[in-house]
Order: C-alpha cells, then sequence, then structure tokens
C-alpha cells in the first residue's frame, strides 16, 4: 500500500517483528520461561517465581481488554516463532514518557542481535506512533548483555540507583537509561 | 526508645478523612503547590476526591506508607489532642525484598512553608523508614526547576544519582528530573556526626557513646 507515510509497517524489524500478545497461544511460552530462574531475575526485581499458563493467560486477557496496552509478543522473521516480549508504559502523556521493559524468554536468541531490533522497534513505535518525546528504562548492574543492547539501541546511561537491589547477599546498582527523541531521529535517518 | 512519631512540634498520623479532606482539598487548589510537589498534571481535587484519595491509601498500605503531618498542640490539661494538618509525607514503591522506597513530603499551605516544619518531618521519616521499616535506602526525586527541594534534599545528605534528562514538561519547556538517593549507612553517619560534639568523634575516643 502507498501513503506519503514513511515505513508503514511499523512492526517489521531486521530479525524480528511486534504481535498482539495472545493469551491462547503464548501464555505456555511465558510460563515456560519463567522456569528459568536466570532470565526472571534479569529481569525485574520481583521474587523469581516458577508460574502456571492459566493466570498468565488471564493476566494477558485482563490487559487485551483494556484496549490501552503497548506490549507486543517478539516473534522471529526466519520461522515466527515467539520468542520474547516488549512492553511500553506510560509514565506521563503530559511528559510525553515512557518506560520500557523486554524480555527475551528464549535462551537461544541471547546475544544475537534479537533484542536490540526488537527495541528499535520500540523505540520506532515510541517516537513515531505514540508521539512521546522520550523513553526510559532501568537495568541491574549485572545485566551487562541487556545494558549492552539498550546502548546500541541509542539509549544513554543517566546514573545509577546506588545498591539498590540485594540478590545472592549482595548490593547491586540499578542504571538508569534514556533516550530522547531528537537523538533518536538523529540516529535514525 | 525514643517516640517514633513526635518530634518537638510535629506529629505523624493517619490522615483523618473527616477533618482533613477539606484542608487537603484547599491545598490542591494552589497550583504552585501541586506543581512543586510531584510532577502529575496539577488538578484541583474536591474534598470528596480526596476522601477517596485516603481509601485509596488504605488499601494499599502495604507499599504506601502514607502520614499526616500534625502540628502539635499544647493541652492545657488532659490528653493531647491531633493538631492542626500542615502537610504529608509518604513512602511509596516499597520493595520489602529489597529494602527500598521511594519518598515524598509535602508542606500545604504558604503560610506553614519556611518554618522547618519539612525537616522536621523528613526526620521523622528517615528514622522510620531505617528503624522501623529495616530499608537499606530511601529514593526521592525532584524537576530541576523546583530548586527548593533540590536544596532541601542535598541539605539532608541525599546524593543525586541520576539525572533523567528532559523527563518533565512544563510551561512549554523540558526539565531534568534529579533522582537522589540515601543509604542506611550514609543516614548513620549523619546521624551520629549530629548527634557527637565535634571533639568527641574521633574514632579512638574511649567509649563516649551517647547513653
Amino acid at each position: 500500500m502507498r501513503s506519503q507515510l514513511g515505513d508503514l509497517n511499523l512492526y517489521r524489524g531486521e530479525l524480528v517483528r511486534l504481535a498482539a500478545m495472545d493469551p491462547e497461544q503464548d501464555a505456555d511460552a511465558f510460563a515456560r520461561w519463567s522456569h528459568d530462574s536466570e532470565y526472571r531475575r534479569l529481569l525485574d526485581s520481583d521474587p523469581a517465581r516458577p508460574e502456571r499458563a492459566a493466570p498468565i493467560k488471564a493476566d494477558m486477557e485482563k490487559r487485551a481488554e483494556r484496549g490501552d496496552d503497548n506490549g507486543f509478543g517478539v516473534h522471529t522473521l526466519a520461522d515466527d516463532t515467539l520468542i520474547g516480549f516488549v512492553g511500553l508504559w506510560i509514565a506521563s502523556w503530559t511528559s510525553a514518557e515512557a518506560f520500557v521493559g523486554i524480555g527475551l524468554g528464549d535462551r537461544a536468541y541471547w546475544g544475537r542481535g534479537y533484542g536490540t531490533d526488537a527495541m528499535r522497534l520500540a523505540l520506532r513505535f515510541a517516537f513515531n506512533e505514540l508521539n512521546l518525546r522520550r523513553v526510559s528504562l532501568e537495568a541491574f548492574s549485572y545485566n551487562t548483555r541487556a545494558i549492552r543492547s539498550y546502548e546500541k539501541a541509542g539509549f544513554r546511561r543517566e546514573g545509577t540507583q546506588r545498591e539498590w537491589a540485594r540478590r545472592d547477599g549482595r548490593r547491586w546498582d540499578v542504571v538508569s537509561m534514556g533516550i530522547l527523541r531528537e537523538e533518536w531521529e538523529r540516529a535514525s535517518v | 526508645m525514643n517516640p517514633l512519631f513526635e518530634s518537638p512540634r510535629l506529629r505523624l498520623a493517619p490522615p483523618d478523612p473527616e477533618t482533613d479532606a477539606a484542608i487537603e482539598s484547599a491545598w490542591t487548589h494552589d497550583g504552585a503547590y501541586l506543581r512543586l510537589v510531584d510532577t502529575a498534571p496539577a488538578r484541583p481535587l474536591s474534598p470528596s476526591q480526596v476522601k477517596k484519595k485516603y481509601e485509596q491509601l488504605e488499601k494499599e498500605k502495604e507499599k504506601d506508607f502514607y502520614f499526616a503531618v500534625r502540628l502539635r498542640e499544647k493541652p492545657v490539661e488532659g490528653p493531647e489532642g491531633l493538631g492542626r494538618l500542615i502537610g504529608f509525607v509518604r513512602l511509596f514503591w516499597v520493595d520489602w525484598m529489597h529494602g527500598a522506597a521511594r519518598l515524598n513530603l509535602g508542606i500545604g499551605a504558604p503560610a506553614d512553608r519556611g518554618q522547618g516544619y519539612g525537616s522536621e518531618a523528613l526526620e521523622l521519616i528517615l528514622r522510620y523508614a531505617f528503624e522501623e521499616m529495616g530499608l537499606h535506602r530511601v529514593a526521592a526525586e525532584a524537576a530541576a526547576y523546583n530548586t527548593g527541594a533540590l536544596r532541601f534534599l542535598e541539605r539532608h545528605g541525599f546524593r543525586v544519582e541520576a539525572r533523567r534528562r528532559q523527563a518533565v514538561a512544563r510551561d512549554g519547556q523540558r526539565w531534568d528530573q534529579v533522582m537522589y538517593g540515601l543509604l542506611r549507612s550514609e543516614w548513620e553517619a549523619l546521624r551520629a556526626a549530629a548527634a557527637v560534639p565535634a571533639g568527641l568523634a574521633a574514632p579512638q575516643s574511649n567509649g563516649a557513646q551517647g547513653g
């Protein structure tokens, strides 16, 4: 289809595409990933806890009903496997800022550019569709692979919340990162 | 043990919907106050909306410790009354597993500001955070235009941990949001320094502990 808009297919990257979450199809994969404690402890600060598919499915259904959820499944272009998710949480419409969260549950795709590609799609959606001015994220200081990927996608470090997390009897910093619309525009021409 | 909820002039107490809602509603009709107290769009609230907010806070009290700040009365005789509401102080986003929380504080009426009540309330809430809740760190944030808040936090030992660039839009401009943190160890050191006369603060002082 032709139009004067640039890239109409907002959801298609080089390696992955973003798709609606499908409670029927996707809950099993999310439950499977939750049994990988390392994945869970890289992902967020909640207690790592193996989960069944049923409550995950119920949660996905609730989000879908709300209709304002900016969460996507990440699928490979090669064979459409669901390998993870990416979601934007609008922190403020007046300040036009969202926080982004991303996770690749399928370890086979770690360290190969799939996450960076999904993040680039999330940023394009944030800036070109949601018209945001800034996208932010937080990462554990021990999650060095993720931080590298975020830098590749254009995020800059803005500081660290010292000793925020306690895991394995140690304290860890949480790194704050952000990307501004102008920075993203400059990087994407 | 020292009382947790009382300082010389102030008392921390739960909000009382019957008496406090009208007072807090009046604060929210001061746009300048709302734009200093947080970065949400300023919006006046009716007393009944404030009451609903109190009910919501009550439901979330495991993760949201919200206190009314009241001026202590000097009782002529009999028990001390609750005292006039002058502000609030709040520890929210409490993460028990990691021992972290975020702080917010406001003195509502312009006439009550500039008298050190904020500092007094902050001392109470920090002691509560570290000694009652057992937290490891307390965070706070302020938009870069809010120079009073930046100075206040720095004066009380909070350190700048991050500058979230251009995260706040107001009056057609974008401002950084400055993120602060105070660790338990830093708070303990500040407290010890404040409690011990300078001459006794040397580490080898032989058993000169407060008693």
